[in-house]
């Protein structure tokens, strides 16, 4: 607890200190939450599954600068398609509608990409670092990325995508588990894995509304891709189930949830979360429970949790949040998306009704 | 041979290099619309769009609007798959996405092609072309290169300023009417049965055993 709480404190000063590193536009056009943006670095950095994350940028320190500047100049594939993306990352935030936010959102980039050429630049690393730069300095993105691309999604983002394709696989077999009459149509139609690629690579935020994508990302970053894996079978088996119900108006139900629903839930869910995140620094120690998933064993219930007695209650704090998340990346979807998942899933001509497209 | 208020579903690939405007032509042409700042395509991404062809048929394009970067290439026989037509686009402003745009045309021939063996009724689309650049391919005559390279046809379109792109589309849904009715015809002529005797193989043997 101690040596977490001393971390918090570093970072917590570190930051004061760097405060004119941080470009000011991005910090101000963002207005950031200080609580998710600390929680998300915490939470990744205290991740067990990253041994030594919370060091790595202590312990490296000057090297991200270095980089910027080894890189800064030099031409490649992977710069010439950073530098096309930088625009079309978050296009719809102020942040990034300025230079000084596309200036960091470049050399974070190409930065990695100099440190990785095995890497180099993948698309949808864009998105996700510009969200990161929302809400941490440019050496935390970095560092965050790093942690993303070479411990949380490892292959993700190689040359040719392989790890993502492979837990499109996955993500395709539990459809078939789970969702078998949805599965064959969707294989008739040729587009299983296809759809959900970019909801895995971009964890959500290219499909999602900014509010609950972010959520969701605070949760990959705390229990690692089987949020995602949870989210997109919610996703797709939500259509399924709501047209097997015949008489509901699907359009409608997706359609629904404003903007004004939607921050009430996330003001919500900040709630829950720090609640669970309070009793947890006061648990210290302990490291988080995690519910066992295995993929291979398309098992996608947490399974019956016996837990020692004093962990029970930070169990059921924890099922509670996912539970929230769950229910929210339910009811919020923009019209578009879900017209668009209906009509890949069902074959079902809605796009029609939920998008602007004109009959000539 | 068409009907009244006849339906047809076609399925039409968009590909080309990274940032060479396929969204934004697929946003002008579907929602009429166009932006500086479109998200870039991770993966695919779909449309649809629906045409009153000719007194009474209707037309649905199923647009299917495929990521450029080249490390999603090895997805692209998924995506292929079942498609009817396909604009292959390149930005005027810059030749190696023209150079790229053979690339795609090979990578489209080899992955998908009727079922007469033909590729599928492919048009080529130099968007950006507002910006008023000659095309790269200096002195070359398109129409030679589309004929060479088995392109349907050739337009020079902006997405900003609406340039050409329902014609590109009206040329490219005709295409692919053509192609399917060349189908339609070969199937039925090897579907008809014309009796005929053969006097040369008779005289080779016993009348049973014509094989």
């Amino acid at each position: 607890a101690v040596r977490k709480k001393k971390n918090a404190m570093q970072y917590g000063n570190r930051r004061k200190d760097d405060d004119e590193e941080i470009p000011s536009a991005v910090r101000n056009a963002a207005r950031i939450h200080p609580p998710v943006r600390a929680d998300l670095l915490l939470l990744l950095y205290s991740r067990p599954a990253c041994p030594g994350a919370q060091n790595q940028m202590s312990t490296h320190a000057g090297y991200y600068g270095d980089l910027v500047e080894r890189a800064a100049g030099l031409s490649s594939l992977a710069t010439e398609e950073i530098e096309r993306d930088l625009h079309r990352s978050m296009p719809e935030h102020r942040a990034f509608q300025n230079e000084t936010g596309i200036a960091a959102l470049r050399r974070v980039l190409t930065a990695y990409a100099h440190r990785n050429p095995g890497i180099g630049y993948c698309q949808a690393m864009n998105i996700v670092t510009s969200v990161l730069l929302l809400y941490c300095t440019e050496e935390e993105a970095f560092w965050l990325l790093v942690a993303l691309c070479e411990r949380m999604l490892p292959d993700y983002y190689n040359t040719r995508v392989v790890g993502a394709l492979v837990d499109q696989g996955v993500f395709e077999d539990l459809t078939q588990a789970f969702l078998p009459l949805l599965y064959e149509h969707m294989r008739d139609l040729g587009v299983i894995s296809t759809i959900s690629l970019s909801w895995f690579l971009t964890l959500f935020l290219s499909v999602m509304p900014f509010d609950s994508a972010v959520l969701l990302v605070d949760c990959f970053f705390y229990e690692g891709i089987k949020v995602i894996f949870q989210v997109a079978h919610k996703r797709v088996s939500e259509p399924a189930a709501n047209n097997g119900g015949g008489g509901k108006s699907t359009t409608k139900e997706f359609g629904g949830g404003s903007a004004a629903d939607c921050r009430r839930h996330v003001q919500k869910l900040n709630a829950a979360r720090g609640a669970v995140l309070e009793e947890r620094d006061a648990r210290s120690l302990r490291s988080a429970p995690t519910f066992s998933f295995s993929p291979h064993t398309h098992d996608f219930r947490p399974p019956p949790l016996t837990p020692p007695v004093g962990q029970e209650k930070e169990n059921k704090q924890l099922k509670k949040h996912m539970g929230k998340m769950r229910k929210l990346s339910k009811g919020l979807q923009t019209g578009e998306w879900a017209g668009r998942l209906l009509w890949v899933a069902t074959g079902q001509d809605l796009t029609c009704n939920l998008m602007p497209s004109n009959v000539n | 041979m068409a009907s009244a208020g006849k339906e047809h579903l076609y399925k039409v690939l968009v590909i080309g290099d990274l940032g060479v405007g396929k969204t934004s032509i697929i946003r002008r042409y579907v929602h009429h619309t166009y932006s500086h700042n479109y998200r870039a395509t991770i993966g695919v991404d779909f449309a649809l769009k629906v045409l009153r062809w000719g007194a009474d048929d209707t037309v649905r394009l199923q647009l299917w609007d495929i990521a450029g970067q080249e490390r999603f290439g090895n997805m692209t026989r998924v995506y292929y798959r079942e498609a009817t037509g396909a604009f292959i686009v390149f930005d005027m402003t810059r030749p190696s996405t023209f150079e790229a745009v053979l690339k795609w045309k090979a990578d489209l021939d080899s992955k998908l092609m009727l079922a007469d063996g033909r590729g599928i009724a492919t048009v080529l689309l130099a968007n950006k072309c507002e910006q008023g650049h000659p095309l790269p391919a200096n002195g070359l005559k398109m129409e030679q290169f589309c004929k060479e390279h088995g392109f349907a046809g050739c337009f020079e379109t902006s997405a900003k300023d609406n340039l050409n792109i329902d014609e590109a589309a009206n040329f490219l849904v005709t295409q692919i009417m053509a192609s399917e009715h060349a189908l339609l015809r070969r199937a039925a002529a090897t579907d008809t049965v014309t009796p005929q005797l053969d006097r040369r193989r008779r005289s080779d043997g016993c009348v049973g055993c014509l094989k």
